[in-house]
């Protein structure tokens, strides 16, 4: 008897112990991928992030160089007006790169144990350059070469600047050396891949290169970069446009359009709902300082008359600051909506491509390099094409294609139908018309033969920039104004007198001499998680840390 | 059963038809895992909702075992304790029949404080009556006539109320009285031969809630029964299949919301038939910013359908005295299907020209989703009992077992925004495509243990378990660990006869015991970071990854509570007076956390081990019978529980609390190393800190917010009394329930909407007149110190002050109140009809009762706003918020016939 329960128990044990490691290996996820995505599936998604962050990059910049500026109607500014930023603010300039970077990580690295995926890698790294840049440009000192480290370094220490700047053009470089060494058998980026330049990889070369450029130019004498040759390829010469198939669905929409419209055709709340051009901006375009009727009529709905304001005064009841709904810079004939827009300007359609570098941009920058004989090339020919590339891509459709609306040749008000005095749609013809508008014939910031200096012709390159960034790219505007401090602002502001002609706010509470912002300030989740190395930035500010009044991003005038 | 078991606290979280219930032993010990009690019900692991499901007359016997105990039987997953039910089995004499029919009431048994002086208005400094405003601030009530609406009907019409306090059909009328209806039938006989029993039920409950429209509807039969098979094999089986069924609004806050900015003068039980009634209509609705509370009720519903099928078998065979083995196999299935709608409602061009406001000019696209899926538990043991009796004073009992738990769930979801047709329900009817998502999870868990009760001449016992689990979710190298228990109960009463007789004791017992526990909470799949979709891929065909924002450390291992306790139990006068205390402490490390890390990691989150808390407390127990005779009897019984929980530290460098929930702003429930657990912060006025009392501006005699949220207290109760009364004469009976629960905060969100609004007692506190902010100080530049205001008013007294963020709903902690409370849980009369009243020979018996539950509610004057036990969190552990989410706690009344055939 004894001997059977024995057994017994003894059988139920057995049947119970060596079981048991199939029994318990079911820990494998069968509702999400843990590994084994291929790195060609998260290229992708790390351009498309990218594209979908240029909105909200763009918007911390807008605020500060007067593309934007508060409306009336509406209260409640805090830091918008006063400049008083804190870490609470635009903490996703921080969040965003950095979450990026981790997807950007895992396709370098996978390039460097598989040739390949060498042209993957490449991309990656021209990626990583455009992230760091950013990160630099708003930050100054950035976690670099101990970030996205995960588990292996959670509190990660601080880069400087200049090094990261020298780091990133050696990266480019190798981005560059990586396509042109890429063996036959290495995989190939088709559109699926690649919803930038759908494969073509001497674009990406050319992307490089306008980065590169980007990095020397800001980083000036600061940086001692280890050359500042380019290859062969050149500059961009196209509007690097991110579309992987942008279309009216939820969380599909193209990022500039979902600051307007949401899928459902409601206006989006908050934003440029709540705010109007500025006096400074649209003086460039109304004749206060440069006449341009063309550009207006594409950037602003209601040219000349958008709702305008100056940053940091209260409009009371003054119907002119008011916004006309949806935004100002949101173009339609009759009443605007979601379903009835001109597909022009800079607000172009729920399917439109979204511009993460323009043309314009790439040829300004060559403008300038070649004033400074960085490198060869007829400054005023590449600042005149700047100019151009600038109407060229407002005048784009939704398609990206031409418009193939009319626009009056007398007053620039766009036209659905033709008519006498009413043409198609053309740059050059803007152009030329814009070389000759209102007082522009006398105005060295619109005819280049007119700036006898190498400042005006900087201030001209500059100021020419800043039109074309205008509600696109304030983030860049932002960085161009404080490297060179032009368009040309007055300080101290007053209204009415400088209205057209200073950025600062009536409300300012910088303490700097030009009363401006220098940065905004580290991120709230650095000083809790990452407190001991972000607090070794030290600065101008009572508490030893960063002042965001009186610390200077590095390349900073 | 909330107060009648010491240390058992059964939180009702919610209100409403289907109401859900936390059940908790001792406290909150882990900051993110469940701290729910396992309840097991015929040897089979249920989720906690079939509790809230079962028939209370099926069962036979209700234990709560404490942590320790039940881990030993039941794994981990039983680290918090748990509550033991076993239903009826039928009794072994002759077959008996039961019927009873029972039909109870509930109504609104607690509102909040409202103000009954004032109507619409929304200006400062000059009370103006505005005739289509939500807040009420407008001039004090006078009875004259005046009119109602934003704009007249196309027709012209245009309402007309006196402007006084409306207590017929105002707003505080929303909710109607509900009946509930509960059918129950069963039979209990022995079975064939006399060799076994069995008990068959069946069930059927229908209910209405006080939102008129909701419906709840139960269907429940079961089965259960013991049998010896041959000798020495005796098989226990039950089976009970429950199907609930119910539709309720869904959006309960919003409603809430609606029916507060409804002004006092509005008649709004008038706008009842708002597809009818013109002025109820939402075109023509008279309030500019909300809309007809009626209308956002039966818009936004939803439906539930829930089947639970619980099941057990178990097989015990004694081969000798000494010596048995059970097997038993346990099988738990829930299947549900949840759907939700919207449906669409366009505006008429009339009302979106003529409003003031926006909900009017926003058509209503309507949605629809549905999600179902199924959640089972497999649960087999299979156990060897050793018994050995009278080895030199010795007693041996010995218990080895195997057991293995099995939980897999599927899930499927799918959801339209947007209906093409209005009143089609499906996910056909879309104009966008369909979201869907889809989830599934399996887990095991085996459990090899084993225990040991030594007795030495039948008054003194060591009982000994040990237990080893081994999980699936955790990593291979760390799925296995062990954890055991000792105690020791000496029966003083035996041992030494002198104390019984001498002494009117007739049992005094001391216990002693020391336990680690293991418990695992983390869910299946957790340890590697996953992949997902993201920047809005697919497009078109092409996918587009990125690597999820947690990683989890490397050998994540489960919790450890290392606990003791002591205590004794004394009865005396043959039992008349009972008595029972325990004291405990216990300690949990390893928390489970997810902590925040630095962004430029490129992750946000780590799954970590870090983090202790700590509990101790006390359960003590007293019970007298001072009355009995042959025909009557009197019982009261009091329980008292101290019971606190703190966190002794997180872990993490730099980190001053762990965030379980919280509001935008900062105020909600955190773990605080050195606090209670868990703590309320809410957002509080700028004080002194010298004299603690609010800084007001010197000008505007407004309070300052302080910018960092502020401790405001612990929000689970460090003190619990229940008492219960039981008395009988004759064929009466009458029992009753007491509870108190103290020393703790609560956070009551809904503070926010009756200050806004205007609603709220609150509001008036000084009429409305410009006031000095009661205990304050002003900073004095002269002086160039603080100094006590008692002269500087607020600038205004009415909206400027109250409805404001700037100067009150902003402070959250004006709606921090203590959650402290009385409840008459329950109060039941019974009554056996006498036998000489049937003349059939049939009927065998019949008793009538009637029960009230919750009939009374005593609350601090502070709590202007709901039931304390209400929680935003569920059975989560973010407990100490509520709001509207929650509609009025009710009060039930009603009456039972039975009839015993």
């Amino acid at each position: 008897m004894k001997k059977l329960i024995i057994y017994l128990f003894l059988g139920v044990m057995l049947f119970a112990a060596p079981s048991c490691k199939k029994f318990f290996d079911i820990n494998k996820n069968p509702n999400r991928p843990t590994a084994g995505i291929s790195e060609d599936l998260i290229l992708p998604k790390t351009i498309v992030e990218w594209a979908n962050f240029m909105p909200s990059a763009s918007a911390y910049g807008e605020e500060v160089v007067g593309y934007t500026t508060n409306a009336g109607g509406v209260s409640g500014w805090g830091s918008f007006v006063s400049y008083a930023f804190t870490p609470g603010n635009w903490n996703g300039n921080w969040t965003v790169p950095f979450d990026n970077l981790t997807d950007i990580k895992v396709v370098i690295d996978k390039a460097k144990e598989d040739q390949s995926f060498a042209l993957l890698g490449a991309a990656a790294k021209i990626m990583k350059a455009i992230h760091y840049q950013f990160l630099v440009d708003t930050y100054n000192n950035v976690p670099y070469t101990q970030a996205n480290l995960g588990l292996k370094e959670l509190t990660p220490s601080y880069d400087n600047g200049p090094d990261i700047y020298k780091s990133l053009a050696n990266l480019l470089d190798s981005a560059i050396a990586d396509i042109n060494g890429a063996s036959s058998g290495a995989k190939v980026l088709n559109s699926a891949m690649d919803p930038l330049f759908k494969g073509d990889m001497t674009k990406w070369k050319k992307l490089a290169n306008t980065i590169k450029l980007r990095l020397i130019i800001r980083g000036g004498d600061k940086v001692s970069f280890d050359n500042k040759s380019f290859s062969s390829d050149g500059f961009l010469t196209e509007d690097a446009m991110v579309q992987p198939g942008y279309t009216n669905v939820d969380g599909k929409l193209n990022p500039t359009w979902g600051r307007v419209y949401s899928v459902s055709g409601s206006a989006v709340g908050g934003v440029w709902q709540q705010r109007v051009p500025s006096f400074f901006t649209l003086g460039f375009y109304d004749g206060n300082k440069v006449s341009d009727k063309f550009r207006g009529n594409l950037v602003y709905r209601s040219y000349p008359t958008p709702g305008v304001n100056m940053l940091g005064r209260d409009p009371g009841d003054d119907a002119g600051a008011k916004v006309k709904a949806p935004n100002d810079w949101f173009i339609a004939f009759g009443t605007p909506s979601a379903t009835n827009y001109a597909a022009i300007g800079i607000v172009k359609g729920p399917s439109a491509a979204q511009p993460i570098m323009l043309a314009s941009e790439s040829y300004f920058l060559q403008a300038e390099a070649a004033l400074k004989g960085i490198i060869n090339g007829d400054v005023k020919n590449l600042f005149n094409t700047g100019i151009l590339e600038s109407f060229k891509y407002l005048n784009k459709n939704e398609s990206g294609a031409n418009s193939t609306l009319f626009v009056n040749s007398t007053n620039g008000k766009l036209s659905a139908t033709g008519g006498t005095g009413i043409i198609a749609i053309n740059q050059q013809t803007e152009f030329d018309a814009y070389l000759a508008e209102g007082q522009n014939s006398i105005n060295y910031l619109v005819n280049f033969d007119l700036a006898t200096t190498n400042e005006q012709k900087l201030e001209a390159i500059i100021t020419q920039k800043y039109i074309a960034l205008n509600n696109i790219f304030g983030h860049e505007a932002w960085n161009e104004y404080r490297r060179t401090k032009y368009p040309v602002s007055v300080s101290p502001p007053t209204y009415p007198a400088t209205r057209y002609t200073s950025i600062v706010s009536l409300q300012s509470q910088s303490t700097a001499p030009d009363r401006l912002p220098t940065r905004i300030q580290y991120p709230q989740n650095e000083f809790i998680y990452n407190g001991e190395n972000v607090k070794q930035q030290k600065g101008q500010a009572a508490d030893g840390g960063i002042s965001v009044y009186l610390d200077k991003i590095f390349w900073a005038k | 059963m909330s107060g009648k078991v010491p240390g058992l606290q059964i939180n009702g979280v919610s209100s409403g038809v289907n109401p859900s219930y936390s059940i908790v032993l001792r406290g909150y010990r882990s900051i993110t895992g469940n701290n729910q009690a396992l309840i097991v019900l015929d040897n089979v692991i249920v989720p906690n909702s079939v509790l809230g499901n079962l028939n209370p007359a099926d069962i036979a016997d209700i234990t709560t075992l404490n942590g320790s105990s039940a881990a030993a039987l039941y794994g981990s997953r039983a680290a918090n304790g748990a509550l033991i039910v076993t239903t009826k089995r039928g009794s072994a004499q002759k077959p008996e029949i039961t019927l009873s029919q029972t039909i109870s009431a509930q109504s609104v048994g607690f509102y909040p404080g409202i103000q009954k002086s004032y109507g619409s208005g929304t200006d400062a400094y000059v009370q103006t009556y505005t005739q289509y405003e939500n807040q009420q601030y407008g001039p004090k009530f006078d009875g004259s006539i005046k009119e109602l609406g934003e704009f007249p009907l196309p027709g012209g019409e245009i309402q007309k109320v006196p402007y006084a306090w409306n207590a017929k059909e105002g707003k505080l009328n929303f909710w109607k009285p509900a009946l509930t209806s509960q059918t129950d039938f069963s039979i209990s006989a022995p079975t064939g031969g006399n060799r076994g029993k069995i008990y068959m039920s069946a069930q059927y409950v229908d209910a209405n809630g006080t939102l008129e429209g909701d419906r709840y509807k139960r269907t429940a039969v079961s089965v259960g029964g013991n049998q010896d098979i041959i000798e020495k094999i005796n098989l226990d089986y039950s089976a009970r299949y429950t199907q609930n069924v119910y539709n309720q609004a869904s959006n309960l806050a919003s409603i809430y919301d609606l029916i507060l900015n409804s002004p006092g003068q509005v008649p709004l039980t008038r706008y009842k038939n708002w597809q009818v009634d013109s002025f109820a209509m939402p075109n023509y609705y008279y309030n500019a910013y909300y809309n007809n509370p009626y209308f956002l009720k039966d818009n936004e519903r939803t439906n539930t359908t829930n089947d639970y099928l619980v099941s057990n078998l178990g097989l015990k065979y004694s081969p000798a005295s000494w010596l048995s083995f059970i097997g038993r196999l346990g099988m738990t299935s829930r299947f549900y299907e949840v759907q939700n709608w919207q449906e669409v409602f366009l505006y008429n061009q009339y009302a979106k020209d003529h409003t003031n406001g926006s909900y009017k000019k926003s058509d209503i696209k309507g949605g629809y989703s549905k999600s179902s899926g199924r959640e089972s538990t497999l649960i087999g043991d299979f156990i060897a009992q050793f018994k050995k009796s009278n080895i030199e004073n010795f007693d041996f009992r010995a218990n080895l077992g195997v057991q293995i738990i099995q939980d897999r769930s599927s899930g499927l979801a799918g959801g339209i925004s947007g209906l093409a047709v209005p009143g089609l329900f499906n996910l056909s009817n879309n104009t966008s495509p369909a979201s869907a998502s889809d989830n599934i999870a399996l887990s095991r868990t085996m459990g090899l243990w084993g225990e040991l009760y030594a007795t030495y001449k039948k008054y003194l016992t060591l009982h000994l378990t040990g237990r080893r689990d081994q999980v699936s979710v955790l990593d291979p190298e760390f799925n296995k660990f062990n954890y055991s228990s000792a105690d020791l109960s000496f029966i003083a009463s035996d041992a030494f006869s002198s104390i019984k007789d001498n002494t009117p004791i007739n049992l005094l017992k001391f216990m002693v015991s020391t336990a680690k526990t293991g418990n695992v909470n983390i869910g299946p799949y957790s340890t590697l970071p996953i992949f997902g979709q993201a920047s809005g891929y697919p497009y078109s065909g092409n996918v587009g990854y990125s690597i999820d924002n947690r990683i989890v450390t490397q050998g994540l291992k489960p919790e450890f509570t290392y606990s003791n306790e002591f205590g004794f139990e004394l009865e005396m006068w043959r039992s008349r007076l009972r008595s029972a205390f325990t004291y405990y402490t216990s300690k949990t490390k390893n928390q489970t956390l997810p902590v925040s890390i630095a962004p430029s990691t490129g992750y946000t989150s780590l799954l970590t081990n870090t983090g202790i808390t700590s509990a101790r407390g006390v359960e003590a127990t007293l019970g007298v019978i001072p009355y009995r005779t042959h025909d009557a009897e009197i019982g009261i019984s009091v329980n008292y529980t101290y019971n606190d929980n703190r966190v002794d530290e997180l872990g993490i460098t730099d980190l001053d609390k762990f965030r379980l929930f919280s509001y935008g702003n900062g105020t909600g429930v955190y773990a605080a190393p050195g606090k209670s657990y868990p703590a309320l912060y809410a957002t509080a006025h700028l004080r002194d800190s010298a004299t603690g009392k609010i800084i007001v501006d010197k000008t505007t005699g407004y309070p300052i917010l302080d910018p960092t949220i502020k401790y405001m207290g612990r929000t689970q109760p460090l003190h619990r009394v229940g008492v219960n009364l039981d008395a009988s004469y004759k064929a009466i009976s009458l029992r009753a329930v007491a509870e108190y629960r103290g020393s703790y905060v609560i956070y009551n969100a809904m503070g926010t909407t009756t200050d806004f609004s205007g609603a709220g007692i609150n509001t008036v506190m000084f009429d409305r007149n410009r006031f000095v902010f009661p205990n304050s100080v002003y900073w004095d530049a002269a002086q160039n110190k603080y100094v006590d205001n008692t002269n500087i008013t607020v600038a205004e007294g009415g909206p400027n002050y109250w409805s404001l963020s700037s100067t009150r709903t902003g402070m959250n902690e004006n709606y921090v109140t203590s959650g402290a409370f009385w409840k008459l849980r329950e109060l039941a009369l019974s009554y056996e009809l006498p036998a000489k009243l049937w003349n059939f020979k049939v009927v065998k018996g019949a008793t009538i009762s009637l029960v009230g539950r919750n009939l009374i509610m005593l609350v601090p004057k502070t709590n202007v706003y709901t039931d304390p036990e209400y929680s935003d969190a569920g059975t989560g552990n973010y407990v100490g918020l509520n709001s509207m989410s929650q509609n009025p706690p009710n009060r039930y009344y009603g009456g039972t016939i039975t009839l015993k055939f």
